[in-house]
């Protein structure tokens, strides 16, 4: 076992300098002068080194930029708003009641773009397989759209959805869409969704996990509104 | 210690050939008014599977911007005497130490403290990765240090290799990541080896590093 103290000790101090490094992310919202509802997103990395040997130099920082579109300065609770007039909350409403209510995989069809749907087919076959795709929505009562990102021809519409009980704080949620030729929107599977929060895409996989990028988000846009 | 060859396999895997979820849109390098030799590189980068009917939107694509260090000579290095730059240094003496590679020990004054230990154990346990590498590098004569992106504390060496035979001498690409310590430049696994810190291996991804280095011979040699 002695032989192998030092490399764990080693292993944990590589794990701190990694956490250490994962954490340092800063986020600014900029507005677009000839836009008024586009804002670019600057994510700006900078790693620490926590190791046992002090570094020279001065560190540089790695920045990506992203494009944010707004849809209301003041965003609302979709499902208790009498009238729903911007397609793309009408949309994130439309896919939460979908997921909150569905019976069968069919109740998907209308949502999800065609090879998505043929996949959730094969997984959502019987009914305890909804039921188990339905019960986390059951927690939440409502939806609000605070903006998306768009990365290629994909938009990922920044949500957040409201929890039953009133009390603990609204979970955001990343809904992944393409546009249609028709102009309505259709739910992407995961890999989009992957390549630019988590998984395939490296360029931005840097700053994600998935959890890290959604909530450093959500968490600027929730500012600016307040500050608006 | 089958894990921790499966790391480093891993590790390998994303220094030479990344992974191929996006490509590069364009591409621009704003020389720095404050570091001779340093400049701002901004890529726009789009993925690679998009789909086969878009419908009306534009295709947006992401933008990463990061500091990078030109060695505008980029001399071919085994049989150059004046070499001025540590990280120039580092680089063939590394080259070589791995070309004659006989015994772990070697490599040890390269690493980083944290990276020798794990190499040490690493190569240790697993001969034929030991011979692998070694094997890997008796295919090159020679290597130039085109230039190094910067993030943080840590230098991502961009490399060009000459391979040894053929009339058409051909070369390959790749890198190594290095710090400046206190005790000179050192080769370091450093934030990459648990995985973490993933921007590092975006940084030194196939898509990246190829356009980079294409830009730069076109601009600079």
């Amino acid at each position: 076992m002695k032989k192998y103290k030092k490399f764990i000790y080693v292993l944990f101090l590589l794990l701190i300098n990694t956490i250490a490094s994962a954490q340092d992310i800063g986020v600014k919202l900029v507005e677009d002068r000839s836009d008024p509802s586009v804002r670019t997103v600057v994510l700006s990395a900078l790693p620490e080194r926590l190791g046992l040997d002090k570094p020279g130099g001065e560190p540089k920082q790695v920045i990506i930029e992203l494009r944010l579109k707004l849809f209301s300065s003041a965003p609302q609770w979709l499902l208790e708003k009498e009238n729903v007039e911007i397609l793309e909350e009408r949309f994130v409403a439309n896919v939460f009641q979908t997921h909150r209510s569905m019976q069968t995989v069919e109740d998907l069809r209308d949502i999800l773009l065609p090879e998505f749907y043929s996949r959730k087919q094969e997984t959502l076959m019987d009914s305890s397989a909804v039921r188990e795709q339905t019960w986390p929505f059951k927690k939440f009562d409502d939806i609000r759209l605070l903006g998306s990102i768009r990365y290629s021809y994909y938009d990922f519409f920044l949500t957040q959805v409201r929890n039953t009980d009133g009390k603990s704080p609204p979970k955001p949620w990343i809904i992944g869409a393409l546009k249609q030729e028709d102009g309505e929107y259709k739910m992407t599977d995961e890999s989009p969704y992957f390549w630019l929060f988590r998984g395939g895409d490296n360029s931005t996989r840097a700053f994600l996990s998935e959890d890290n990028l959604r909530d450093i988000l959500i968490q600027a846009l929730l500012e600016m509104f307040d500050t608006q | 210690m089958e894990y921790l060859r499966l790391l480093f396999l891993i590790m390998l895997f994303w220094l030479t050939f990344g992974v191929n979820a996006e490509s590069v849109d364009g591409i621009d390098l704003i020389p720095d008014d404050n570091e001779l030799g340093f400049y701002t590189v901004r890529i726009r980068l789009l993925p690679y599977a998009l789909p086969e009917n878009p419908g009306y939107n534009k295709p947006v694509p992401i933008v990463v911007k990061f500091s990078f260090k030109i060695f505008a000579e980029g001399k071919w290095l085994v049989d150059q005497e004046d070499i001025n730059f540590p990280e120039e240094i580092l680089v063939k003496e590394y080259f070589l130490a791995l070309k004659n590679l006989e015994n772990v020990k070697d490599l040890e004054k390269f690493y980083d403290y944290e990276t020798n230990v794990i190499k040490q154990k690493i190569f240790e346990n697993d001969k034929k990765l030991f011979d692998s590498v070694t094997r890997n590098y008796s295919q090159f004569s020679d290597i130039r240090l085109i230039g190094s992106i910067k993030y943080g504390y840590y230098d991502l060496l961009l490399t060009q290799y000459l391979h040894n035979s053929g009339r058409d001498q051909t070369t390959s690409i790749g890198g190594f990541i290095a710090i400046n310590l206190d005790d000179g430049y050192k080769i370091t696994d450093g934030p990459g080896i648990t995985g973490g810190d993933m921007i590092f291996h975006n940084l030194f991804r196939t898509e990246i590093r190829d356009a980079l280095i294409e830009k730069i011979i076109e601009e600079f040699f």
